[in-house]
């Protein structure tokens, strides 16, 4: 069923962002995990953290059973929220055309509303802190085999959790860049060419920054004046001569 | 030379001779004897210099896979070949100090560029990992932005700000520890050379500094320390050399001191997306191995025929 | 052909070799003066060295990107002098060109020291000097390092040996026909070699060119007769040395023939880098940095002096006028340093990456060095100029080589200088 109470998906049109709300303390939170991932999971397995969603600390784990049969989640969502807007990209076209609350329905779970369950090959369901890559596996075959092998990603247990692809936005990883590591402008390098083929780059010579010690610029300085001397003393005569003609 | 009728000043007696007026003679004997010795003389210089050039041609003949024996289609390893030009050039016989022997592997590496987003991680785990000095001025690693739907390094930038541009792409470079590779050929003193398990070594007490290997190197993937490295003494690590290569050349070593201990390099740790694959060739369950045999891979420079070692995927 | 003047007072006799020490004695206080100058020069040049040796490289302005510096301009520039003077001297006993033979000591006086500067040059680049021996302990037989740098070295030897003998005169004409036939290819090997050190480099692409060896043979060549016409000139002017004005003009029309051989061959040369079917952006990218980048401002004075020495020298009837040889000869020796210092940046203005390098301009340090290196030659060639007897004596068999030269005694010098 198309509908959307519980969660209010914005399609991306024309590449316009929409802008999504998440309570501060989420962003936050995810924040830290991303900002803490790189050493935590290098060449560890995962551990089972949710990476980009720590959906557990409002979608509970939990379902108890509702009037008529059905299953209602054990608490409510903080804060009165009835959902936040989740946006899709490249995952929308599981839309088909149709609304897009039919993207979503691909892999969370419809009876239940219970966004922390998703569904997997063969109409199961697992919990959200389990390994959820079966959930990719069931459109993604070939790159889920090559995640196993390890030839795609890190040798991770699951890739949602390893935090490389937020499942609703796949195909978009960021790491922010470090700083190129010259800084110093040791190097005689010009820095930040964009270079026009056949259309060479005037920039003005940037010498490196060489060491000359102060004693050293004394004895230069002596000796270059005493050339000058030695030359205006040879040359003086002629040039007398000269002048007196 | 008779001088004596102005008429006859040029002429001499004997015929075919030339007198010039100062004096010289010139006769077409001479002419033929000295285009003779200039010819034999040019080719007696010249020749020598060829000659002694041949030294590489003959590196090259030697290093080349000896000719495969046809086997049904699909049934013959693509790595073979491979292997097979992996062998070590000019290695002295003994490992190098500050490294343990070589193992049986042939290393090598596979870069996805798909999936790097031109982050650095790489850059400076490999700063950190290998001694670089911090005011040096090099990394061992250069990460350039590349222009979408071409290689081309002519318009590639290495100082870019901002990383995971989808209108570029990111291609990182660094020491291609090249099955046949001209810094090894260059270095007049053999202070670099090809090990057994493909690593690309220096002997930081053998360089005298020339440079050449810096020039000869198609990657640029080679660096000298113009000062001593400097690093804080928090961060040195005691198993790389630190200050024996001040005024030598140095380069990045596939982390020869984590790697023949098992571990996998600093670089292919520190990459957050998993775009690097480190691994041995001779195990054909190795990422590297896996990579090369079921996807569509090219190198670097590849019509430089240096046959690097690092392989690009994506 | 030994020079009987042991009786003469301040003639000191030193293997096999009348050495005129009376004559530096009797020198004036200008040559003095000018020998000061050198010798604080050359002081300047020792203190930059001893910084180079306990600073390390980054007293100089060679980096990563621009990894060879004056010093090497100067060891293709040195090389190519020194080369070309010996050609000169060896067309004597080759093309039996006799006009030349007043020249003989002096060619080789500076083929022997200007290689011994090269040589010199290249080793204070390396900042650990005394790692040298492991050239004799392990050498790489695939570098053209270990070619060029030994065929330097054996090459200075030879030409102090051929020196000895042509002052000595020991062997007679026939050892130094044979000492030609040695020196001759090995300068001819050592310009090989050098040019190979930049060709043999698939890795620089506008080194990567077979053209680099004629080229450098055409350079050294033209170079180096007219650093000898020029040098002859000023021997003259001093009266060290008499030469005929028809020498002169012998060699300038020798130096406008190769001129135009060498301005050909990089002409032909920048056609194959810009004709469209055989165009590669590595190469004209890298290419139009010396034409229209930054680097233009001292590769198109290449072409232009030397297109201007070239029409000075061409005219026959001005051919024999000093001041059109000297100046052409200047200017020609200007040109070719511009483009050893140019061919060297050609490898290093784009990086093999395609990372732009800035203009390498030569630290305080290189500079001193440089300059000091070239007044321990030209201190050589001054305290030659009094104490060994350049000048070429009659010829063994009679002949005279020119018709001034016939009345003369055997050291004239001698008296001239002894007067001032």
């Amino acid at each position: 069923m198309a509908d959307s109470s519980s969660c209010s998906v914005a399609r991306t049109s024309g590449g316009q962002r929409v802008r999504f709300r998440i309570p501060i303390a989420a962003l936050m939170f995810a924040t830290v995990l991303l900002a803490t991932a790189v050493p935590a999971f290098a060449g560890q397995a995962s551990t089972g953290q949710l990476f980009f969603y720590p959906c557990t600390n409002c979608h509970p784990v939990t379902m108890v059973a509702g009037p008529g049969g059905t299953e209602h989640p054990s608490r409510p969502l903080p804060n009165g929220m009835t959902g936040h807007k989740i946006v899709l990209e490249s995952h929308d076209v599981l839309a088909a055309g149709g609304d897009i609350g039919i993207a979503c329905l691909t892999c969370h779970d419809d009876p239940s509303r219970n966004p922390g369950k998703l569904k997997i090959a063969g109409g199961k369901l697992i919990d959200i802190t389990g390994d959820i890559s079966l959930v990719c596996y069931t459109c993604h075959e070939a790159k889920y085999k090559e995640f196993k092998q390890g030839t795609h990603g890190k040798h991770f247990a699951s890739c949602v959790a390893a935090g490389c692809h937020d499942p609703h936005t796949p195909n978009y990883i960021y790491f922010a860049p470090l700083k190129p590591f010259l800084g110093t402008g040791f190097q005689m390098r010009v820095v930040g060419a964009n270079r026009v083929p056949f259309k060479p780059i005037m920039s003005p010579p940037l010498p490196p920054p060489t060491v000359n010690p102060t004693w050293f610029l004394i004895v230069v300085g002596v000796g270059l004046f005493l050339v000058v001397v030695i030359v205006v003393w040879l040359a003086a005569p002629p040039i007398r001569e000269r002048l007196k003609r | 030379m008779s001088q004596n009728n102005p008429l006859d000043a040029g002429r001499d007696e004997r015929p075919d001779n030339a007198t010039a007026p100062d004096g010289t003679t010139f006769t077409r004997r001479t002419f033929l004897q000295g285009v003779g010795l200039a010819a034999g003389v040019v080719a007696a210089g010249v020749i020598p210099a060829v000659l002694t050039a041949g030294p590489a041609a003959a590196q090259d003949a030697t290093t080349t896979a000896a000719p495969t024996v046809a086997a049904p289609i699909g049934t013959e390893d693509p790595l073979a070949s491979i292997l097979a030009e992996d062998q070590p050039a000019n290695y002295p016989g003994h490992p190098v100090y500050y490294a343990d022997p070589a193992g049986p592997e042939k290393w090598a590496m596979v870069i996805d560029v798909k999936a790097c987003v031109g982050c650095r991680r790489c850059v400076y785990a490999c700063v950190e990992e290998n001694n670089i000095g911090r005011t040096s001025g090099f990394t061992f690693i250069q990460v350039l932005e590349m222009e979408a739907g071409k290689v081309d390094l002519e318009s590639a930038v290495l100082d870019y700000e901002e990383a995971g541009r989808p209108d570029k792409w990111y291609l990182p470079v660094q020491c291609m520890h090249c099955a046949k590779p001209p810094c090894v050929y260059g270095c007049p003193v053999i202070a670099t050379w090809k090990e057994p398990d493909g690593i690309v070594l220096i002997d930081y007490d053998k360089c005298i500094g020339c440079r050449n290997c810096l020039i000869t190197c198609p990657y640029g993937a080679r660096h000298f320390n113009w000062v001593h490295p400097e690093v804080p003494a928090a961060e040195v690590n005691p198993k790389v050399p630190l200050a024996e290569k001040a005024w030598t050349a140095e380069k990045c070593t596939f982390c020869v001191q984590r790697t023949r201990h098992g571990q996998t390099t600093a670089c292919v740790e520190a990459c957050p997306v998993g775009a690097r694959k480190f691994g041995d060739l001779n195990d054909p369950n190795s990422d590297v191995a896996i990579l090369l045999r079921t996807r569509r891979v090219w190198r670097l420079k590849e019509e430089e025929s240096t046959e690097p070692m690092i392989w690009y995927v994506g | 052909m030994t020079d009987a003047t042991t009786t003469q007072p301040g003639i000191k006799r030193f293997i096999g070799i009348d050495w005129n020490v009376g004559a530096l004695k009797s020198a004036g206080k200008r040559y003095w003066a000018f020998v000061g100058i050198l010798g604080v020069l050359i002081a300047l040049g020792l203190t930059a060295w001893y910084l180079i040796l306990t600073e390390g490289g980054v007293t100089m302005a060679q980096r990563d990107g621009f990894t060879w510096g004056l010093w090497f301009a100067n060891y293709m520039f040195y090389v190519g002098l020194a080369a070309g003077g010996l050609v000169v001297y060896a067309s004597v006993h080759l093309f039996g060109a006799e006009q030349f033979r007043p020249l003989a000591r002096l060619a080789v006086l500076m083929a022997a020291v200007l290689t011994m500067i090269a040589v010199l040059g290249d080793l204070t680049d390396l900042v650990r000097v005394w790692r040298i021996y492991w050239f004799a302990l392990s050498p790489n037989l695939t570098a053209i390092f270990v070619y060029t740098g030994s065929a330097a070295g054996i090459y200075m030897t030879i030409c102090f040996i051929d020196l000895w003998i042509l002052i000595t005169g020991k062997g007679g004409e026939k050892l130094a026909f044979i000492m030609t036939l040695i020196a001759l290819p090995f300068a001819i090997y050592l310009h090989t070699t050098t040019a190979f050190v930049l060709a043999l480099n698939k890795s620089r692409e506008l080194w990567n060119t077979a053209v680099m060896v004629p080229i450098f043979l055409s350079s050294a060549i033209a170079s180096g007769i007219a650093l000898l016409l020029i040098v002859a000139y000023i021997m003259q002017r001093f009266h060290v040395l008499e030469f005929t004005s028809k020498m002169f003009r012998s060699l300038s029309t020798l130096l406008a023939m190769v001129i135009i051989i060498d301005l050909f061959l990089l002409v032909s040369e920048i056609a194959f880098v810009y004709w469209p079917t055989s165009a590669k952006a590595g190469h004209t990218l890298r290419f139009s940095e010396f034409l229209t980048g930054p680097y233009a401002g001292i590769f198109l004075p290449v072409l232009i002096l030397g297109i201007i020495a070239f029409t000075l020298l061409a005219r026959r009837k001005t051919r024999h006028i000093p001041a059109v040889q000297i100046t052409a000869a200047a200017l020609y020796v200007v040109a070719i340093f511009l483009k050893r210092y140019t061919l060297m940046s050609m490898g290093f203005a784009i990086g093999v990456l395609g990372q732009q390098q800035a203009p390498y301009v030569p630290s305080l340090t290189e500079t001193l060095i440089a300059v000091g290196l070239l007044s321990i030659a030209v201190l050589f060639v001054t305290l030659a100029a009094k104490v060994l007897p350049l000048r070429v004596p009659l010829h063994d068999h009679g002949e005279v080589t020119s018709p001034e030269l016939a009345g003369q005694p055997a050291e004239p010098a001698l008296e001239q200088e002894a007067a001032q």
